[in-house]
C-alpha cells in the first residue's frame, strides 16, 4: 500500500469512527519499558537472528533492533518479542 | 498458570532446527496453527519449544523447507510417568505406603489422661478396658458420649468429664471435685472423752452436756462432753435423764514425743561409668530388642535402668503402634560412705518434717517444735517433743445405768 492511499484509508476511518488497523490494515504495537513488544497484524518473519528481527506487515516492514531477541510466542494473530529493544524502524 | 499446567500435563518438547530457512519454517507453522513458543536463536541454529502432539506435525514442513529438527529434552507428565513405569516397585511401594498410613489412621493407638489427681491413670484404663474402650479399637466403634457418661457414673466424685478424639488419640480431661462428705447423725447416745492427757484450748457444745471449760487440764479417758442430759423440773429438782449422742468441737492441747536415730554409716551406690544400651521396638504388645552381641558375654550384677520412650507419630494428634524405647543400663557397686554432720541434720530435718506433715494430714495443728537434732561420730540422733492441737474425737457409747432414772412411784399403795 503506497503512502497516499494509506493517508487516504486512514482519514477515511476516522471518519467513520472505525479503528485504524481495520481498514488501512495497520501493525498495533505494544511496548511494556524496554523489554517487551507485542504486534499484531502482521504478515510474517522475514529474518530472525538473536539481534535483529524483521518483520513483513500490510504497511511495510519493521525492524526491530536489540539484544538477546526471544520470540515468546507466534501465533496467527498476535506474537510477542521480549529481549532488550534499542530500536524500532519502520521501513517501506 | 493454567496455561503452563495444560502444556506441563500434555507434555512438550525442547527442539532445535538447523537448516537454511528457519523463518520460512516459523511462518509455516504459523500457518498451520502449530503453536511454537520461546523461539530463540542459539550457535547451531534455532530452538523453541512445541507440544508433543503437534511434532508429528513438523514432518511435513520441515521436508518443504529443508530443515532437520532435533529433540532436546522431553518435559511434561507423560514422560513422567513412562519413568515411574520403569520404576514399578517405588510406585508399588509408594503406594502402599499411604494406603497403609490411612488405614492406620483409622484406629486409635494413643490414651491420654489429663486432670485426674485420686485416681491412677492405670486405673481409668482398667475402667475403660471393662467398656470395650482400648488402643487399637476402630475409630467408628469409639462413642465419647458414651463414655463421659460411664466414667461419671462409675466415679461420682469426678464432677467433669471431657472424652475428645484427635487423630489416632483419645484424650480424656477430668475435673474431680471435693464432694463433702455427707453429715451423718448419729443415733447411738455417745459421750465425747479425751484422746490423750491434755489441756482444753476450746469447747463448743451442739448436743450434750459440756464437763469441761476452757483452761481445765484433762487425762486420757476423761468426758469432755457427757451423752446424758439432766432435765431440771421448775423447782428445780431432777425430773428426768435423757440419753443423747453427744456432738461438739473440743480442741486439747497436748505434747506428743518424738524420738530418732540412723547410724552415719551407709551403703551407697559408686558408679563405674559401665553403661549398657538396648533398644527395644514394641508393636502393640509385640516387642523386639537389640543389643550389642558383646553384652551377653559381659552380664552386669547390679544397675541402674534408665528409659526413654518414645511413640512414633507424624504429628502431635496422628500417633501410631508403634513405640521406640532406649534402656541404658548403668553399673554401679555398692560402697560405704558417711554422713558429714551437715548432711546427717539435713536428713534428720528432712525425716522430722514427714513426720510434722504426716500429723498435719490428720488435723492436727502443730504449735511448737521442741525437737532437737545431735551428731556424734556414729549416730544422728532426733530428740523432744511437739507441742499440738488435737481435736477430741473419742468417743464412747452412754451405759443405760447411766441415763436411767428410776421416777418415784406414786402407786405404791402406801399414801406416803
Amino acid at each position: 500500500m503506497n503512502s497516499k492511499t494509506q493517508a487516504h484509508m486512514e482519514s477515511l476511518s476516522s471518519s467513520i469512527k472505525l479503528p485504524s488497523d481495520i481498514l488501512a490494515g495497520a501493525p498495533i504495537l505494544t511496548m511494556t519499558g524496554q523489554t517487551e513488544l507485542c504486534i499484531e497484524n502482521y504478515k510474517g518473519i522475514i529474518e530472525y537472528t538473536g539481534d535483529l528481527l524483521r518483520i513483513q506487515t500490510k504497511i511495510g516492514r519493521i525492524h526491530i533492533i536489540g539484544k538477546n531477541l526471544i520470540i515468546r510466542y507466534y501465533t496467527e494473530d498476535e506474537m510477542k518479542v521480549s529481549g532488550w529493544i534499542e530500536h524500532i524502524d519502520y521501513c517501506c | 498458570m493454567l496455561d503452563y499446567f495444560i502444556k506441563w500435563y500434555y507434555g512438550y518438547l525442547f527442539v532445535r532446527i538447523r537448516g537454511n530457512s528457519p523463518e520460512r519454517f516459523i511462518n509455516l507453522c504459523r500457518s498451520r496453527d502449530i503453536l511454537i513458543w520461546n523461539i530463540k536463536k542459539c550457535e547451531e541454529g534455532y530452538e523453541f519449544l512445541i507440544r508433543v502432539d503437534h511434532f508429528k506435525e513438523l514432518r511435513y514442513i520441515a521436508k518443504k523447507t529443508k530443515t532437520r529438527p532435533y529433540i532436546r529434552r522431553r518435559k511434561g507428565f507423560p514422560f513422567y510417568v513412562k519413568k515411574l513405569w520403569e520404576r514399578k516397585g517405588l510406585c508399588v511401594g509408594v503406594t502402599a505406603f499411604f494406603f497403609l498410613l490411612y488405614f492406620l489412621s483409622t484406629f486409635i493407638w494413643d490414651i491420654q489422661f489429663s486432670g485426674q489427681y485420686t485416681y491412677t491413670s492405670e486405673t481409668l484404663m482398667k475402667f475403660l478396658q471393662e467398656i470395650d474402650v482400648y488402643a487399637g479399637m476402630q475409630k467408628k466403634n469409639l462413642d465419647c458420649p458414651a463414655i463421659e457418661t460411664a466414667i461419671r457414673e462409675k466415679y461420682t466424685d469426678i464432677g467433669w468429664v471431657s472424652a475428645e478424639r484427635k487423630g489416632t488419640k483419645l484424650l480424656i480431661r477430668i475435673k474431680e471435685t471435693k464432694m463433702p462428705t455427707l453429715y451423718e447423725e448419729r443415733k447411738t447416745p455417745v459421750h465425747i472423752k479425751a484422746p490423750c492427757d491434755g489441756v482444753i484450748t476450746s469447747i463448743v457444745t451442739r448436743k450434750g452436756t459440756p464437763k469441761v471449760k476452757k483452761g481445765d487440764k484433762v487425762k486420757k479417758g476423761d468426758i469432755l462432753i457427757s451423752g446424758v442430759v439432766e432435765i431440771m423440773g421448775d423447782n428445780q429438782l431432777l425430773v428426768n435423764k435423757e440419753a443423747v449422742p453427744a456432738d461438739g468441737d473440743v480442741m486439747i492441747e497436748t505434747t506428743i514425743p518424738y524420738a530418732n536415730q540412723f547410724p552415719r554409716k551407709h551403703l551407697k551406690k559408686l558408679y563405674t561409668g559401665k553403661e549398657q544400651i538396648e533398644y527395644r521396638f514394641t508393636f502393640h504388645k509385640n516387642q523386639i530388642t537389640l543389643m550389642n552381641p558383646i553384652n551377653f558375654l559381659n552380664k552386669i550384677q547390679k544397675y541402674d535402668i534408665l528409659a526413654e520412650k518414645k511413640q512414633i507419630h507424624l504429628n502431635h494428634s496422628l500417633v501410631f503402634p508403634i513405640e521406640m524405647e532406649r534402656i541404658a543400663k548403668r553399673e554401679y557397686k555398692n560402697g560405704i560412705a558417711i554422713y558429714t554432720d551437715k548432711g546427717a541434720k539435713k536428713l534428720a530435718k528432712k525425716q522430722l518434717s514427714y513426720f510434722v506433715e504426716k500429723l498435719m494430714e490428720k488435723g492436727v495443728l502443730i504449735k511448737e517444735n521442741n525437737v532437737k537434732i545431735i551428731v556424734d561420730k556414729t549416730n544422728c540422733i532426733s530428740e523432744g517433743n511437739l507441742k499440738v492441737e488435737k481435736r477430741a474425737d473419742l468417743f464412747c457409747t452412754v451405759k443405760e445405768d447411766e441415763w436411767r432414772f428410776a421416777l418415784p412411784d406414786e402407786h405404791s399403795g402406801d399414801n406416803n
